[in-house]
């Protein structure tokens, strides 16, 4: 199933990069071209991993098959690598060279596709509108495919987005004698002498104590569990 | 911040402590306050012992930066970040309990993108004592 996302994920790019030739937009072509380009070369560093590496590629291909849902997390490893600082940037590149109609309007379209593909209400209006653009855009012109392949598709291409584009803005790293959260990925400066806790239930928290005083080093367990 | 955000006294979830080497002797206690003070989750106590340079296992170890992702379960990883590798971004603080620091530490800061990339370790009984805190 990961390896079935790999290809979505290229041909994506390769298939768009296409359509935007044939439609004389040159913009688009060229930023679909580099997309793929930078989908390869991970692909290639990927395979290249050594075995004792925690990114080793059992561990890259549970994370394809982790961000494989649509969600738009995870991908890290990538994210320096990429000239896309999030998402919704790529939603306007994409929606405004390639299909400007998807990306300024269609709201409904958009809407339900953003629900086809679990997009949480929260989220930024310009994913919405990226889904409406991947439900239509991975799809071939004069392809009949039903539902669940084009929600295959656009998943693919919702997973590579959020694969390359993933920037420093979902986690948390705690520093001395801070604590913060965040729903997936959480951290910990520095720990020598220090203390580092982290609690995980639906969210991730994480603290750190640095070796100060008991009085001080409980204040910062209780502030912590409070 | 975890019962106020969580809005429940006792939120069932799993408690992690990291520990560099043989610092911080008192640690299983303080895992102990901190475990009583949610509840009772499940908790352990993890002491890297190993990669974190010549000095490793002891008390003058590289520093470690510690990190944990929601994979199919909770993935927990560290290794040494220089300090040259962390770049602006990321949540903010939710707080900070030594109010005369907050303005010395917390401002939002990650590992670069290089950084969070290759050279993790993961946390097993090769790389740390793991106990378990009843």
């Amino acid at each position: 199933m990961a390896r079935q996302r790999v290809r979505y994920a290229g041909a994506f790019a390769s298939r768009h990069r296409e359509r935007c030739i044939e439609h004389g937009r040159e913009e688009g072509a060229a930023h679909f071209r580099t997309l793929l380009l930078s989908y390869r070369t991970n692909s290639k560093r990927k395979r290249s991993l050594s075995s004792n590496d925690y990114s080793s590629q059992d561990q890259a291909q549970q994370r394809l098959v982790r961000t494989g849902d649509g969600s738009p997390r995870a991908g890290e490893r990538h994210a320096a690598q990429s000239g896309v600082a999030n998402l919704g940037q790529l939603a306007e590149l994409c929606g405004a060279q390639c299909m400007p109609g998807v990306a300024s309007g269609a709201p409904r379209a958009s809407r339900a596709a953003a629900d086809l593909l679990r997009i949480p209400a929260r989220a930024p209006v310009r994913w919405r509108n990226m889904a409406g653009f991947l439900i239509r855009g991975a799809m071939p012109v004069d392809a009949s495919g039903d539902e669940v392949s084009k929600v295959a598709w656009a998943r693919g291409g919702l997973w590579y987005i959020a694969l390359v584009s993933e920037g420093v803005d979902s986690m948390y790293y705690a520093q001395m004698f801070c604590y913060g959260t965040d729903n997936n990925h959480v951290g910990i400066t520095g720990i020598r002498g220090c203390l580092g806790v982290v609690f995980a239930t639906a969210n991730l928290y994480a603290v750190h104590i640095p070796p100060l005083d008991s009085q001080r080093d409980l204040a910062g367990a209780m502030a912590f569990v409070a | 911040m975890i019962v106020g955000m969580e809005g429940v006294p006792h939120p069932a979830g799993n408690l992690y402590l990291f520990v560099n080497g043989t610092n911080r002797t008192q640690a299983d206690n303080e895992a102990r306050t901190i475990k009583d003070a949610l509840g009772g989750p499940a908790t352990r106590v993890y002491r890297m012992m190993t990669n974190l340079g010549a000095q490793s296992g002891g008390l003058e170890a590289d520093a470690a930066t510690i990190k944990v992702q929601r994979a199919a379960g909770i993935d927990l990883s560290y290794k040494h970040v220089p300090d040259n590798q962390w770049v602006a971004g990321g949540n903010a603080k939710t707080g900070c309990y030594y109010p005369q620091m907050d303005a010395t530490f917390g401002d939002a800061k990650v590992p670069n993108g290089g950084a969070l990339g290759a050279g993790w370790f993961h946390m097993t009984n090769a790389t740390c004592h793991i106990r378990g805190i009843h």
